[in-house]
């Protein structure tokens, strides 16, 4: 019942998205938001969970979304940890909810508090639902409150079918109020609402949330015009609310017009079983056998395995004994016995312990209907397949494990290479060309400090220098007299004066060009530098590769242990699921075997009659004679 | 006799409800771990599949989807093809309800790069349309995220590509 | 181009293809619209593999024709997939012999691939939960009959 609501409650908080995208809000948050929307809308909720809680912040539109998927994957608990948080954080400020929304999380909550028996608290909520202008929510609430309430709802004076006139709930809410009406006794006015309800179906109305609500199905939600089916749904409305009139007709005695309603009811209604009920009851009373018989038969033929139809068999037997058919009663009971017979074998081979893989396909009759009827073993059996599901996604959580391992032990091993090949040879590298730079800005500085440093020159100019030089050694070295030719002096004076001149003309040039190559090599040794910077970064890898290579440990640890938890719950409630069903087999055959001596017991009777009557036709007949 | 028996059902079938409880609540609680398990993976996959220095992601939104239906997206990477995608109808609607499709996550070196992507569909008079858009961008250390939008251009009812950039924040 | 969606399953499990989770695909289909696999979850799918060059696909499809329209209502869905490189014969035999059910082309044969389909034609049924149940290889008359009891077997879970 729960899975009612959320349909509607996603399809909403999805609706207002495109006010969203108008709003200009381009935050990561909202990009997470329809990151999500697509998940969902691709019928994924555990992607779309998924990235709803990456998301850097979240909101009560997020939180509401969230609280809905949960549901979607049968989490309900947590659902409803995070509506009951939504709901009693402030009512002010942005992070408020919009009222349509607002509404549709109390409903749903209030139902899940309703659905695990906790009235009072359910009618906490509901009491704070505020309906809007707009009206939306008005059946749900509605309803909700008739079913907390119950048996005191609230009756108007008359149907409200104006108010609920958009409402997909419309037809349960009144007929509801009728029932309530006919249980106290106004089975005049219950009709008579009754009556003006079937009129109000036969109007075409606005099928899609009508087939949402009731179908339930998931898939529903994404066909571009939205529903399927809604004939279905509105077959079986008609068809309840025919039942209830009968019932109430029933109830007046009135046993002609229940008859009416029934004699056409169709067989392949989903509340046949009930109608057919129903009208046997009426046909015994009104002593209608030929109709009753049919009916009778009709119970076995559509109800295999069911209590209804053994004593249907019964009751064939037993009618025709009471219209003093007695032949045909013998008949009838003895179909009855071998009817008993073939039923009591059928469970006896159908009712075997059941493995996973059949629970998905491959029940057999007796075990699908058991199923099917049975609330607990129903909730057994999708709690045992939703395991399965989880079970199934094992391999690939292990894929991506291994995966993930597979990649950090590279890189780890990238790592190692780094730091002990790489980086050291690169930063030795970096030393020497450092240190050469240092070296050759030492010379350049301290050439710079003599006019006319030799090692700053160099081509042409460097080897008339030279020569100058060796010139003026050789000069200085020859005795005093020697130097007289102060001549030669002179010479080379002017020469000396002449290569200063030339050398302070380009010394500015010849600087510059010196301090463009000192910065090339520098911004080079730079790079150098950075690079180095950036190993060295990537090489501070390790620790944080380490810790998440012991975390994947971890990791699989868990995993292999969650696997082990998985099975052992599946395996755990499959035992209960056999457990159960074996509870059931067995009460169906010792129900099977008191009506099989019922039945000798009865036909035992019918051939004291039968022989009786015989006797007395007989002694009757030599009497005459 | 009878109320013994009935009695003793109906005590049974409490205790069956009394025990189901308890395994929803073991069903949930598995289901939380799973949960939690897979986030990690993926986490710990952004990390070191996707790191930020090379990460490139591209994803695909729709503003109201008016003036264009589309058909498919293909990505080209300096003028390689690196991915390809065909839109459902399902996945159409979805888009034009503010959904965004992540289209393509994968690894790319730092540097000068191109990005085209290609648009084909059908256009607002239901003509077959086919657009690419071009977008240059350097990939230096923090993750690359793109999204293309399909945006409605009411002034000449054209759509309209752009490849908008989403910044870390 | 690759336009395809492979299941993840398939490359874990690699093997026999029945009881697995029939691989995901998106395909353009004759009409010009993407169909894809993972949305038809609920139906019962008939995916019939073949080509245009080959004898009893061609003698198959007005069988599948019939299967594809008595079952439709029922929640039953016929698909057949082109594996052609080129799909000019398989339009054109199309345009003359009209089926009632959608064509896809899977050009580049990643689907086919995927499937596993060695055999033309094959026929792979696919259960409401995603799941291959079955697999036919090749066509003789007849076979309609198999497929039938599979979809009714089916239906019936």
């Amino acid at each position: 019942m729960v899975k009612r609501l959320k349909p509607l409650l996603l399809l909403t908080l999805m609706l207002p998205l495109p006010w969203v995208a108008a709003s200009a809000q381009t935050t990561l948050s909202d990009k997470h938001y329809r990151l999500a929307a697509w998940s969902f809308y691709l019928q994924q909720p555990e992607q779309a969970l998924e990235r709803l809680q990456l998301a850097p912040e979240q909101d009560a539109r997020t939180q509401l979304l969230e609280a809905g998927l949960y549901l979607q994957l049968g989490m309900p608990q947590r659902a409803a940890y995070l509506l009951q948080q939504l709901l009693t954080a402030g009512n002010e400020g942005a992070s408020a909810l919009p009222l349509a929304l607002r509404n549709a999380a109390l409903l749903q909550f209030a139902r899940y508090q309703l659905e695990t028996g906790n009235k009072p608290q359910a009618q906490h909520y509901l009491a704070q639902v505020n309906i809007g202008i707009d009206q939306q929510w008005l059946g749900e609430q509605q309803l909700l409150s008739q079913l907390v309430k119950w048996p005191d709802i609230a009756l108007p004076e008359t149907p409200q079918f104006a108010l609920l006139a958009r409402q997909s709930e419309m037809p349960y809410i009144v007929s509801n109020q009728a029932l309530v009406l006919a249980k106290s006794g106004q089975t005049d006015l219950a009709l008579h609402w009754l009556a003006q309800l079937q009129n109000q179906l036969a109007v075409p109305q606005q099928q899609g949330f009508w087939s949402l609500l009731f179908s339930g199905q998931w898939r529903l939600l994404t066909k571009p015009d939205g529903f399927v089916y809604p004939a279905q749904e509105q077959t079986a409305l008609q068809d309840y609310l025919a039942l209830l009139q009968a019932q109430l007709h029933i109830e007046r005695q009135e046993l002609a017009a229940a008859d009416a309603i029934l004699a056409n009811f169709a067989a392949d209604s989903v509340l046949s079983d009930t109608a057919l009920q129903l009208y046997s009851h009426i046909l015994t009373q009104q002593r209608h056998i030929p109709a009753l018989l049919a009916v009778l038969q009709q119970q076995i033929k559509q109800q295999p395995f069911s209590l209804t139809a053994w004593q249907a068999a019964s009751r064939i037997g037993e009618q025709l004994e009471r219209a003093a058919q007695l032949h045909d009663a013998l008949g009838a009971y003895h179909w009855a016995e071998q009817y008993y017979q073939q039923q009591t074998e059928l469970i006896n081979q159908q009712a075997r312990p059941l493995q996973v893989s059949q629970l998905q396909h491959g029940l057999a009759p007796w075990q699908q209907l058991q199923l099917a009827n049975d609330n607990n073993l129903y909730r057994l059996q999708q709690d045992i397949l939703a395991l399965q599901y989880q079970l199934a996604n094992a391999p690939e959580r292990q894929q991506r494990l291994a995966r993930l391992t597979e990649v950090t032990t590279f890189k780890l091993v990238q790592q190692q290479d780094l730091l002990s090949t790489q980086l050291p040879q690169l930063t030795a590298r970096a030393q020497t060309l450092t240190q050469q730079f240092n070296a050759v800005q030492q010379q350049i500085a301290t050439a710079e400090q003599q006019p006319m440093a030799l090692s700053l020159w160099q081509g042409e100019a460097y080897q008339q220098l030279s020569r100058l030089e060796n010139a003026e050694q050789r000069f200085s070295r020859l005795p005093a007299d020697a130097q007289q030719g102060a001549d030669y002096a002179k010479r080379l004076a002017r020469l000396r004066g002449l290569l200063h001149w030339q050398y302070s003309d380009t010394a500015a040039e010849r600087r510059w060009q010196r301090q463009q190559q000192l910065t090339a090599t520098d911004a080079k040794l730079a790079t150098l530098q950075q690079q180095l910077h950036t190993l060295n970064r990537q090489g501070n890898q390790s620790p944080r590769l380490t810790a998440v290579r012991q975390r994947l440990a971890v990791l699989n640890e868990q995993q292999q242990q969650l696997n082990l938890a998985l099975l052992s719950q599946q395996q755990q409630l499959l035992a209960r699921l056999n457990q159960q069903l074996q509870q059931l087999r067995q009460q169906q055959l010792a129900s099977l075997t008191q009506l099989q001596r019922h039945n000798k017991e009865a036909m035992a009777r019918v051939m004291e009659r039968v022989l009786l009557l015989a006797d007395s036709d007989s002694a009757k007949m030599a009497e005459g004679q | 006799m009878r109320t013994l028996f009935l009695t003793g059902i109906l005590w049974l079938s409490m205790l069956a409800n009394a025990n189901t409880v308890p395994a929803a609540d073991q069903l949930e609680q598995l289901k939380q771990q799973v949960i939690e398990l897979n986030r990690e993976l993926f986490l710990l996959e952004e990390e070191l599949l996707f790191p930020p220095q090379t990460q490139l992601a591209v994803f695909v939104s729709v503003d109201s989807g008016q003036f264009f239906q589309l058909d498919s997206v293909e990505l080209l990477l300096n003028h390689k093809p690196i991915n390809a995608h065909l839109y459902t109808t399902q996945q159409w609607s979805a888009l034009k309800r503010g959904a965004i499709h992540p289209l393509y996550k994968g690894n790319i070196k730092a540097g000068e790069h191109q990005l085209t992507a290609v648009f084909v569909g059908k256009g607002p008079d239901n003509r077959d349309y086919r657009r690419a858009v071009s977008y240059p961008f350097t990939k230096a250390e923090d993750a690359v995220l793109l999204e293309l939008q399909i945006n409605d251009r009411s002034s000449d009812y054209q759509p309209d590509f752009v490849v908008q950039p989403w910044s870390n924040d | 181009m690759k336009f395809c969606i492979i299941g993840l399953l398939l490359a874990l499990w690699g093997a026999p293809l029945a009881a697995a989770s029939a691989p995901d695909f998106t395909l353009k289909a004759l009409d010009g619209t993407n169909l894809r696999l993972a949305e038809q979850r609920g139906d019962i799918m008939l995916i019939n593999f073949w080509a245009s060059w080959c004898g009893p696909c061609i003698q198959e499809m007005p069988a599948l024709d019939k299967l594809a329209q008595k079952y439709r209502m029922l929640g039953v869905q016929v698909w057949g997939v082109n594996v052609e490189n080129d799909s000019a014969a398989a339009k054109a035999y199309l345009a003359k012999v009209q089926v009632g059910f959608p064509v896809l082309f899977d050009v580049d044969n990643s689907v086919s691939e995927a499937y596993q389909v060695a055999a033309m034609p094959t026929t792979v049924i696919v259960d409401k939960n995603g799941s291959v149940r079955s697999v036919h290889r090749g066509y003789q008359p007849g076979y309609e009959k198999k497929y039938e009891n599979d979809i009714k077997g089916l239906l019936r879970e």
